[in-house]
């Protein structure tokens, strides 16, 4: 693994830079703000070296505000019904979404459940969400398994949405069944506390950026 | 039944499960909000997508806190890829202990209506997505003005933003809401009651 001063973010910062992200977008007034905040975000995604995502995200701002002013005003009005709204939302939602991306990019899923855990989020809560996150790729391997099936026996188009959806669920149950016999096995319902391989600790760097972005954020507002 | 209203492992799991199907379902709808129409009553269409996962999760789970657990989590990773805005939270966080308490009431009962009830009384909760343009309207136009769009242009942009339109989005959900559970009635009879799950 990599070392350098900033190479990972604790989750619960990550959580705190969305609630930032969130809390801008609520209060902001106009366009400067938006692109500010969109600017935060992108330079922390720098700092963090996820210069893909951050790179996307500058294109992504930069397009938008291109076609806004420059395409759009020429365009039938047909058109300007239907994507300037579109485009405006996903400008305001941007900084939300850059947050995210910084959060998922930089921690893995135990990081999350050992964050989730030290939060003091209920068990119950706990178990139901890691499980969740589990099973998203067993969905997709399900869904190719499906649909290589439903190609071998040639399924009419017209009833191949029925047949994904009742496979799917068929198998869940299933699967339900199987990973909760395997987990009682492993002592889910022991009710003593849980532990982690997993130690998390807030570092100056975590502390550092939240403070960084919470300023950030509380200046732009004020400034709106 | 018996049993003790405490959610067990094995309900925690079931309900982890659905919560999966029923948030790629729902992300699907949210492509679909690419329409703007469809986008503009956007409970409803989650509505008519998501009830086969709702209602078998529900019959599977009857114990309090299985609904309020499936909206946390549906809540918590809209959060964390940064899609849900503080409003969507709001209806969806109302519309969850609603739902539960509906279930409550009706002591978990597994018939038809009584779960199609709370899962119309769940739909509400994706209300906030759209009502975000409502709720931002005068700053949303403002925006949209600066950026150099006709003042006419403007004037039938808020037109789309009309009062019509915010009551069909909210009858949206009770539409969606019992066409999502008639299909998921369905599909129940014709294949899941004969493999004996439901």
């Amino acid at each position: 693994m990599k070392r350098s001063v900033i190479d990972h973010l604790d989750p619960r910062a990550g959580l705190w830079l969305l609630l930032m992200a969130n809390i801008g977008m609520f209060c902001e007034k106009n366009t400067e703000q938006g692109n500010m905040l969109s600017g935060i975000f992108l330079l922390l995604l720098l700092v963090y070296e996820q210069y893909r995502a951050a790179g996307r995200g500058v294109l992504l701002l930069l397009g938008f505000r291109f076609l806004l002013q420059y395409v759009f005003p020429w365009c039938p009005g047909w058109m300007n019904m239907v994507f300037p709204v579109l485009i405006n939302y996903t400008l305001r939602m941007l900084p939300c979404i850059l947050a995210g991306l910084l959060l998922l990019r930089t921690s893995s899923m135990q990081k999350m459940i050992a964050a989730m855990r030290t939060l003091h989020l209920p068990q119950g809560f706990i178990i139901a969400m890691s499980t969740t996150l589990r099973y998203f790729p067993a969905i997709k391997e399900e869904f190719l398994h499906i649909r290589a099936a439903m190609k071998l026996q040639n399924i009419p188009w017209s009833s191949r949405l029925e047949c994904i959806i009742v496979q799917l669920m068929m198998s869940a149950v299933g699967i339900s069944d199987e990973i909760a016999a395997a987990a009682v096995a492993r002592g889910i319902e022991n009710p003593g506390k849980k532990t982690s391989v997993i130690t998390l600790r807030m570092s100056a760097s975590d502390f550092l950026v939240m403070l960084a972005a919470t300023v950030g954020t509380g200046i732009i507002i004020m400034a709106g | 039944m018996g049993e003790s209203k405490k959610l067990s492992g094995r309900d925690l799991i079931t309900i982890g499960i659905f919560s999966a199907i029923y948030f790629v379902l729902n992300l699907a709808a949210m492509i679909t909000g690419f329409v703007p129409v469809l986008w503009l009553l956007l409970p409803g269409v989650t509505g008519i997508v998501t009830g086969i996962p709702f209602l078998l999760m529900t019959s599977k789970v009857r114990k309090p806190g299985a609904v309020l657990i499936m909206g946390a989590i549906t809540a918590l990773l809209y959060f964390v890829t940064g899609q849900f805005t503080v409003l969507l939270l709001i209806t969806f966080a109302i519309a969850c202990i609603l739902s539960e308490l509906y279930r409550a009431v009706t002591k978990y009962d597994s018939s038809f209506i009584h779960m199609m009830i709370s899962f119309v009384i769940f739909c509400y909760g994706m209300l906030g997505s759209p009502l975000a343009i409502w709720v931002y309207k005068d700053s949303f136009l403002e925006q949209i003005q600066k950026n150099g769009m006709s003042a006419e242009y403007v004037q039938s942009l808020s037109g789309l933003i009309s009062t019509p339109m915010l009551i069909a989005l909210c009858i949206s959900p009770i539409i969606g809401g019992v066409i999502g559970a008639v299909i998921a009635k369905g599909l129940f009879r014709k294949h899941f009651k004969k493999a004996g799950i439901v």
